[in-house]
């Protein structure tokens, strides 16, 4: 269990940032609110500030683990889920702010057209068929930029 | 795997809130607004019922701060 002032210190930092994301995917405020307390109860519970991840990679973590369980629950159909990304999928040391601003870096470098695609499919969650009518392109242009923007990412990102 | 890294580094946008990876996506979202979404029977009564992303609650209760009750 942590330190009161910390975890104090913690919740003020990291309260609405936990609540803003979890409105963002459930959009019911009471659940909303219930959830944030849970993931806070968690945090008070187990977070050691000596080992493993940061805090906010753990908050990030256990609040997306938080919703998971509340859809899972819920019975709500899977196609919810499916915009919170699997737990593994990154390394928790690669989740950080740092981490962010390395990205928006590496989207800068590249063509807009391929960077529009990244930030739609990737963060809006728009198909790449989508895309290809919001761009009024052919798909298999969009599926190339696509290959095209994720090989130039790697690129920039690896050497960074 | 890159594929997977940029999902989760994207929803992981959607809690910390970079100041500079918003000031990219902000620009393609003015370039493309007004994303058609169809929803599912089911997530149709969540959303009518939901509140916007940027909603975020600041007033805490002076009788149960962190909810523990």
């Amino acid at each position: 269990m942590i330190d009161s002032d910390y975890f104090d210190s913690i919740y003020r930092e990291y309260h609405d940032k936990v609540y803003g994301y979890i409105i963002g995917h459930v959009g019911i405020s009471e659940d909303a609110e219930d959830l944030c307390s849970e993931v806070f109860r968690k945090a008070m519970e187990h977070y050691d500030p000596e080992r493993g991840p940061g805090v906010s990679s753990y908050l990030y973590t256990t609040t997306r683990n938080t919703v998971i369980d509340y859809y899972r629950t819920r019975k709500v159909s899977t196609e919810l889920t499916e915009d919170i990304p699997a737990e593994g999928s990154l390394e928790d040391q690669m989740i950080s702010a740092d981490t962010l601003d390395r990205l928006a870096d590496a989207l800068r470098q590249i063509p807009e057209r391929d960077r529009d695609i990244i930030v739609l499919h990737y963060y809006e969650g728009n198909t790449l068929t989508e895309i290809s009518e919001m761009m009024s392109l052919p798909y298999s242009v969009i599926k190339r930029a696509h290959k095209s923007a994720l090989k130039k990412l790697q690129d920039i990102m690896g050497a960074a | 795997m890159l594929e997977k890294s940029l999902k989760t580094l994207f929803d992981f946008q959607r809690f910390e809130r970079s100041s500079a990876l918003q000031s990219v996506i902000n620009e393609t979202l003015e370039r493309y607004p007004g994303k058609v979404v169809t929803l599912a029977d089911d997530s149709l009564a969540i959303a009518a019922g939901g509140v916007g992303p940027e909603e975020t609650k600041s007033q805490v209760k002076a009788d149960d701060r962190f909810g523990l009750l």
